[in-house]
């Protein structure tokens, strides 16, 4: 039983795009698998073409227990449900700011659906505060896509600088390369830099691919539309990689 | 999980029909049509299904399955294609873990065998998200004789999250004209089948009237163990499993308690013949029981031992194995006699006879039944407690003994007029029997596998070279169990007291109270 957080302050990294095609991999492996999709513009919701009840509102997921439950849905695809994300969801760091021990709040609501799942997914919006707190105490593992540039790699050391400040373990996040262009050289350098220079980088890595892009067209997971595709066995190494670096 | 919803449907071509105004209705997907032979297992006394699982064989792996969801609990690649086996016949693993916990020594029985051709829908909202799946079903059962039965059915999985979509076409289905709805596809078959789902049990379940007369409500119990006895005599025959012979000779004793407990009621010369006749048909079936058991504990056994003298039983346990073989044979050929015949033809037609007008000697036959099982249930306790009272750390075993056959015949006498007492303090009694009788039946196990194997040593080859080996083993396990019977022997005198006193007093009078 693992909690995956993919995570990054920067925004269109790949983000969803892991969460979605991860988290059909670990479903169809026949592990229950639970998306929560905390992310106000709703894109893996929408990916998976579940909508939330307009009822659902943030104040509502902050008591947790009968009302989350009753909002999973089930996607099209075995073991796969998906906890929808909703507008309100904007205003969650408000919301838990007004509360008590509000960094811990997360993890206290998303406890109870160990038990129904065996691994849960929470794709995170960019720029979150507070909430980033709370998903760092209840996710086990952060996965961070990174774009190779100057810049990402920046953010991604400011967020490790981040964790020893506050003292969350920084050997729970694992950061992969996203979005790769191996016709650019800057990304080609600094693969080639970073691979071999940061053990704790995951080596598998995510190429820059058109049907990746389609997915907003097809609604579906791509390792699933085009599952003899090169993002196809891509996202396998990359699951692959995860489990075998969290999960054994 | 979600349960699925299952409709029959009555000839093919209402599924056609059915299925056509589905497509008509709502947007569909058509995902496909598959055929395959699938074939589903379960006990003789419906082990799985009284557990709410099924175990289907599939085409290449057999699954456990939730009855309702149809969720798998546990699954595994392997093809057993046989009438009949038992869950040690199949590899490690989570199937036989779980399987080994229901069924225990029961065998798995091919109940249906089916081919099943099965179209699959789902049902999409507007943004093509699927929100329910219908899956059409043809079922052919009994694939390998030219006479093919046939079933049709719908089934509903709700998908987590669209309650409300399910609900509006559940009331779409029902109204298209669909044949019934049903528990679920398993018991619909089994239903189609005729098989009578859960109906075998070799517990005693006979409602009496209170009012009854006597022989009446006697010979009703009388011929339920009786049917439970001839039930039992098919597995027998095709030797299924060890518990065939155990219900039927479970049922042999009873019969013989209640003619040897309950006197005035039948003529004693045919009374005393049945008895007689019992005794020697269980008799007849002794040898094979005690194999039976020898069998069952054969790992049990090995694992007591020491490596080292494990393999010295080998040889010991093979001819067992010969020997039940001879022993099944000649059982066998005893029920198939004419003999056999006559015995249960006779009994069955005393059971059925009218009773002999104002005979003098049938003194209690127009007694109301509840006061007779009032009568004799005190009886027995009475001299159980006349015999239990004397029962302290150093009575020799063979009272012991006469106290474990007490306390059995007062079980059955429980059992059997069970229907005519208020539960509730009559289960907390049995209860209190029963976890004596566990402590004394133990003890005299222990006590009986002692000597059987003593007694078994003996008639084995000394001049074999291995007989030591064989020797040292079974030292090994007599030594094993007189040290498990002493530790039953130290608790059960506390254990006994605790049945034997004030409380358990005051619920025979409750319930049992004359007037
Ligand atoms: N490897 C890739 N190759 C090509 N396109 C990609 C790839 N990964 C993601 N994309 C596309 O880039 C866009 C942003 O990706 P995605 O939504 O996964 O990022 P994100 O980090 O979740 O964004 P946000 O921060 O807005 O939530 C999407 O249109 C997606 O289809
Ligand atoms: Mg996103």
């Amino acid at each position: 039983m693992a909690i995956f957080a993919i995570y990054s302050i920067k925004g269109g990294v790949g983000k969803t795009a892991t969460t979605v095609n991860t988290a059909y991999l670990c479903a169809a492996e026949g592990e229950k698998t639970l998306i929560i999709d905390i992310d106000p513009q709703g894109s893996a919701s929408f990916y998976f073409r579940i909508k939330a009840k307009n009822k659902f509102k943030k104040k509502r997921l902050l008591k947790g227990g009968k009302t989350i439950d009753e909002n999973i849905k089930g996607t099209d695809y075995a073991n796969l449900d998906l906890l929808p994300s909703d507008m309100s969801f904007r205003n969650l760091d408000l919301a838990l700011n007004e509360m008590k021990h509000s960094k811990r709040k997360l993890k206290a609501i998303f406890e109870p659906f160990k038990h129904e799942y065996q691994h849960i997914f929470i794709d995170c919006p960019p720029n979150i505060t507070l909430v980033s707190e709370n998903i760092f105490n209840a996710a086990d593992y952060i996965l961070v896509p990174l774009i190779p540039t100057t810049l990402s790699l920046r953010t991604y050391e400011k967020l490790r600088a981040f964790f020893k400040k506050k003292k969350f373990a920084s050997d729970k996040i694992f950061a992969f390369f996203s979005m790769v262009e191996k016709r650019k050289k800057l990304h080609r350098d600094i693969l080639k830099e970073r691979l071999s220079d940061s053990p704790e980088l995951l080596q598998a890595y995510i190429p820059y691919r058109a049907e990746i892009e389609r997915m907003g067209l097809s609604r579906e997971p791509v390792v699933f539309t085009y599952p003899t595709s090169d993002a196809t066995s891509a996202y396998k190494k990359l699951w692959h990689e995860i489990k075998s670096r969290c999960l054994e | 999980m979600q349960p699925i919803e299952t409709y029959n449907i009555q000839a093919r071509t209402d599924l056609q029909a059915v299925r056509e105004k589905i497509m008509d209705n709502f947007s569909t997907m058509l995902e496909g049509s598959e055929k395959n032979s699938e074939c589903y297992y379960d006990t003789f006394d419906w082990r799985l299904y009284q557990n709410n699982v099924v175990l289907k064989q599939e085409v290449d792996r057999i699954k456990l399955c939730n009855i309702d969801s149809e969720q798998a609990i546990a699954a595994r690649k392997i093809n057993i294609d046989k009438s009949s086996i038992f869950w040690w016949d199949l590899p490690d693993g989570a199937l036989r873990d779980r399987l080994s916990e229901i069924l225990d020594v029961r065998a798995l029985i091919k109940r249906i065998d089916l081919v099943r051709n099965v179209t699959r829908i789902r049902i999409l909202n507007e943004d093509e998200k699927t929100v329910l799946r219908v899956a059409l079903h043809e079922l052919m059962f009994d694939r390998d004789t030219p006479l093919r039965e046939e079933m049709y059915a719908l089934t509903i999985s709700p998908v987590r999250g669209y309650a409300e979509e399910h609900a509006d076409f559940v009331s779409f289905i029902e109204s298209c004209g669909v044949a019934g709805k049903a528990k679920n596809l398993f018991l619909s078959m089994a239903d189609r089948l005729q098989y009578e789902v859960g109906a075998y049990s070799s517990k005693i379940d006979i409602r009496l009237d209170p009012s009854m007369q006597s022989d009446v409500a006697v010979k009703m119990i009388i011929k339920s163990l009786l049917s439970v006895m001839r039930q039992n005599e098919e597995g027998i025959r095709n030797d299924i499993d060890t518990e065939f012979l155990h219900d039927y000779r479970v049922s042999i004793r009873r019969t013989r308690s209640v003619l040897s407990q309950i006197k005035g009621l039948f003529l004693p010369e045919l009374s005393s013949r049945f008895r007689a006749e019992f005794k020697i048909l269980g008799n007849m079936t002794n040898r094979l029981r005690d194999l039976d058991v020898y069998l069952l504990n054969e790992n049990q056994y090995k694992e007591i031992l020491p490596e080292s003298l494990q393999n010295g039983l080998d040889n010991f346990f093979k001819r067992l194995k010969a020997e039940r073989k001879k022993e099944h044979d000649s059982l066998v050929k005893y029920l198939d006699s004419p003999a056999y015949d006559e015995l249960m033809g006779s009994w069955q037609r005393f059971l059925e006879s009218a009773q002999p007008a104002d005979d003098s000697e049938l003194i209690q036959a127009a007694v109301p039944v509840i006061d007779l099982a009032g009568e004799v249930i005190r009886h027995r306790y009475a001299k159980l407690v006349k015999i239990g009272q004397k029962i302290d750390y150093n009575t020799p075993n063979d009272k012991l003994h006469k106290l474990r056959i007490q306390c059995k015949k007062l079980r059955y006498l429980l059992e059997f007029f069970s229907s005519l007492f208020p539960q509730e303090n009559y289960n907390v009694l049995v209860k209190r029997l029963k976890t004596i009788q566990g402590t004394l039946g133990d003890f005299n196990d222990y006590s009986v596998q002692q000597r059987k194997l003593l007694a078994a040593l003996k008639e084995e080859d000394q001049q074999d070279d291995r007989f030591y080996l064989l020797a040292a083993a079974m030292g090994g396990l007599i030594t094993h169990l007189h040290h498990q019977q002493l530790r039953c022997r130290e608790t059960f005198s506390s254990i006994f007291s605790e049945f034997i006193n004030q409380e358990t007093n005051q619920l025979f009078e409750d319930i049992f109270d004359q007037s």
